[in-house]
């Protein structure tokens, strides 16, 4: 399964982020908003351009608990909604994921 | 708002992050004990990655609190949670005011506070801060005498063992200890924090700290096989998220919310845009069209009434003129801009407190992107057209620093409504019947500009790509009048103080240039006199720069006005007035006489995009530092001068004027 920019995922798809291609702080960052290697995204409102996303869960590949599903992933995602800019958008890649 | 009501005091919040961008104090009495309440800017976590975060932090490691009040947002329990933990595990007593709970359970789920006390160790509070709810409990809990709980500490497994190993050092250490809870800089300097860091290296055991953590981290990652700082941050997540799990009880599936439904059309990749540029539109209509018979009141206060009473009052010719010519039309000058401003923050706070801007910041940002800016950019921008100093300190929760300062850097090319009298003189008396095309197409020019300016300081002085950035988008929320009245007076009064003294000191500074001559004194007759106020320090100005200027066909007068608008660009006109010694209503009529189309169009050119005025500078100063604010009054100048030439240039060709 090939991956690519969050930019360029389209509306309505689940994706799985494969990756945060950033400096440290960035990578911080969208690690502090639930946005990690292995998160569970809802494509809210795509690009190609900026997106807005949904977190729908986090699954990490490196974590001793494999899985941890958010709280709020059970359909109350509303103000989990995170705007993510073009140029963030591009940084993060992701593969879709399947049904 | 939780601040206001602890204090009683006046401070806001925003209905999108990082609206807080100065910590604020406040006293209050709690039950006989004098409290002293500070505000932090809003964050999500404590990196210190935006300016705000490291104001909030450092506030908490230096000024060591009693205790911090987290809000924490019901609706998005997990990720605020995250916060809570960190403010746990940097040692400071933490009370959680759990705030919005009503619209969580209007989005149709529990939140059971009583098991996250539990889970936390600390008290949680249930509040609506908007209807007052739960705040006086808040209250009492602060001065409350805590039983100590197990407080709830994220364990980072496999890396416990360094982390405890760094500690017991730490520990060791009195400096360091009396700033820092030994274990939250012991997981800092794994997570490579540069502040911390920084710190520890002041002394020198310190430094063998810092280089020891380096080796155990180092060691740990090869072992591991993760980036150590990037799994310390998973691990505090992942607590986060399992107490957010335990304490939530769904009550029944989510709907569709009206946030969905509006946010589908705002958000919409075609109707966006255009809904973008109408509330835009909408708010500067509002803001103009709502002020404007208090600013023609303002106006005649200052220039007839008050300026007739200074006058009808007998003392002595000097300080009747200062007073009069000086400080009241110094005065009256800034006044008159207070209604429109006043207006604009008001449908600005209200539109933040729905939470439209962040979705203006979505609509923009690709557009934005092609000049290697974010959409945050845009907020500031827009700011710009009501005026460039409110423009410049909006800069300021921008979290990628070379986006912030471009931004600051570039909002002065936004034509500001000081500017709009100017044209409208100009283009009344030159562009009859294109008055309208003509200084729309000064607006345009000034976003133009800005952005290509933008392009051009990313690419020489700012280089890197943009960060670009990441927000959360809150739900809809109707503005409370409370808040927007607060927030609408918070900042007006701080573009009063900012722009009350500058202003006055330079048309003091200007009155003096006027009265008096290489000759020495003229007398305030030279206000009436155009020529007495030729042989005045601004006819001399104006004269020995007008060679500069000949090329677009400008005199001494046109420039010496020029000189006027450094204070504030709209006391062009006036000045212009007393230099052809004819009234404000008398210019229209006798600008033909001095400007060519051409020439007077390139003179409006110059005046959008010349040196700020002086507010601008000093909030530039004080926003980004003198360099900086240099390089803004430089590059302003140059492009004025050339973007004049290039118009009369382009007129000489074409064969007008």
């Amino acid at each position: 399964m090939h991956s690519f920019p969050l930019a360029f995922a389209p509306e309505g798809t689940y994706v799985i982020v494969e990756d945060v291609k950033a400096g440290h702080g960035i990578q911080r960052r969208m690690a502090e908003l639930g946005i990690v290697k292995g998160s569970v995204l809802r494509v809210v409102r795509a690009g190609p351009g900026p997106v807005i996303i949904e977190r729908v869960s986090s699954i990490s590949k490196e974590s001793s608990c494999r899985c941890f599903v958010g709280p709020l992933s059970n359909g109350f995602g509303r103000s989990w909604r995170l705007l993510i800019s073009l140029g963030m958008a591009l940084k993060v890649l992701v593969r879709v994921k399947e049904a | 708002m939780i601040f206001n009501e602890l204090t009683g005091g006046r401070a806001w919040v925003g209905n999108w992050p990082g609206v807080t961008v100065e910590k604020k104090v406040g006293k209050t009495r709690i039950d006989g004990l004098d409290v002293e309440v500070v505000d932090l800017p809003g964050i999500y976590s404590l990196t210190a990655y935006s300016v705000d975060e490291l104001i909030a932090r450092n506030f908490i490691v230096e000024e060591k609190p009693d205790v911090v009040v987290n809000i924490v947002n019901a609706c998005s329990l997990e990720r605020n949670l995250y916060l809570t933990l960190s403010l746990i595990e940097m040692g400071v007593r933490v009370v959680v005011a759990l705030n919005m709970v009503d619209i969580a359970e209007s989005e149709g789920y529990n939140i059971d506070s009583a098991k996250l006390s539990e889970l936390l160790g600390v008290p949680v509070i249930p509040t609506v801060a908007i209807k007052r709810q739960g705040l006086a409990e808040l209250k009492k809990t602060l001065v409350a005498k805590e039983t100590p709980k197990k407080r709830r500490v994220v364990s980072y497994g496999r890396v416990e063992e360094a982390i405890e190993k760094l500690r017991a050092l730490i520990e060791q250490e009195s400096d360091l200890k009396r700033l820092y809870e030994p274990r939250w800089a012991a997981i800092k300097l794994f997570e490579g924090d540069a502040n911390v860091e920084e710190r520890f290296k002041r002394i020198p055991s310190g430094e063998r700290i810092v280089s020891l953590a380096r080796e155990l981290k180092a060691e740990l990652e090869k072992e591991m096989g993760v980036d150590l700082e990037g799994w310390i941050v998973e691990r505090r997540y992942e607590a986060a998220s399992r107490i957010a799990q335990a304490c939530i009880a769904a009550v029944r599936p989510r709907v569709l919310t009206m946030t969905d439904v509006v946010d589908m059309v705002v958000t919409h990749k075609v109707l966006g845009i255009p809904v973008a540029l109408a509330v835009f539109y909408m708010m500067f209509q509002f803001a103009f069209a709502v002020s404007a018979p208090l600013s023609d009141l303002i106006d005649w206060f200052f220039g007839c009434a008050l300026y007739e009473a200074v006058l009808s009052v007998p003392m002595p010719e000097v300080l009747q003129s200062f007073l009069a010519d000086g400080v009241v039309t110094g005065l009256g000058a800034i006044m008159v801009f207070l209604p429109p401003i006043a207006f604009l923050f008001l449908a600005f706070s209200a539109l933040e407190d729905v939470g439209y801007m962040a979705r203006a910041a979505f609509v923009v940002d690709k557009i934005m992107h092609k000049f290697k800016l974010t959409g945050r950019s845009i907020i500031p921008l827009i700011l710009g057209i009501g005026c460039n100093i409110p423009a410049i300190m909006a800069a300021r929760p921008i979290e990628d620093e070379n986006d912030r300062k471009t931004t600051a850097l570039v909002a002065p090319c936004i034509s500001c409504s000081a500017r709009l009298p100017v044209y409208l003189v100009i283009a009344g008396a030159l562009f009859t019947g294109y008055e309208g095309s003509a200084v729309l197409s000064m607006y345009l020019m000034g976003f133009i500009f800005a952005l290509l300016l933008g392009l051009l300081f990313r690419k020489l002085l700012f280089k890197g790509p943009s960060a670009g950035f990441v927000m959360e988008l809150p739900p809809y929320m109707a503005p409370t009048v409370k808040n927007v009245g607060i927030k609408t007076w918070e900042r007006t009064k701080r573009f009063l103080y900012k722009a009350g003294g500058v202003i006055l000191l330079a048309t003091i500074l200007v009155w003096v240039l006027c009265v008096t001559g290489p000759g020495g004194w003229l007398g305030p007759a030279a206000f009436e006199d155009p020529e007495l106020i030729e042989a005045s320090w601004v006819g001399v100005l104006g004269y020995s720069l007008k060679p500069i200027f000949a090329p677009m066909g400008w005199g001494w007068r046109e420039t010496a006005a020029l000189f006027f608008g450094f204070v504030a660009k709209e006391v062009v006109v006036g000045a212009m007035a007393i230099l052809y010694g004819v009234g404000e209503e008398g210019l229209t009529g006798i600008l033909a006489g001095y400007f060519t189309p051409v020439s007077g169009f390139a003179y409006m050119a110059f005046v959008l995009l010349y040196v700020p005025c002086l507010v601008t500078v000093a909030t530039l100063k004080s926003e980004l530092g003198w360099r900086y604010a240099g390089l803004a009054v430089i590059y302003e100048l140059m492009l004025a001068y050339t973007v004049a030439l290039v118009i009369v240039g382009i007129g000489a060709l074409i064969g007008v004027g």
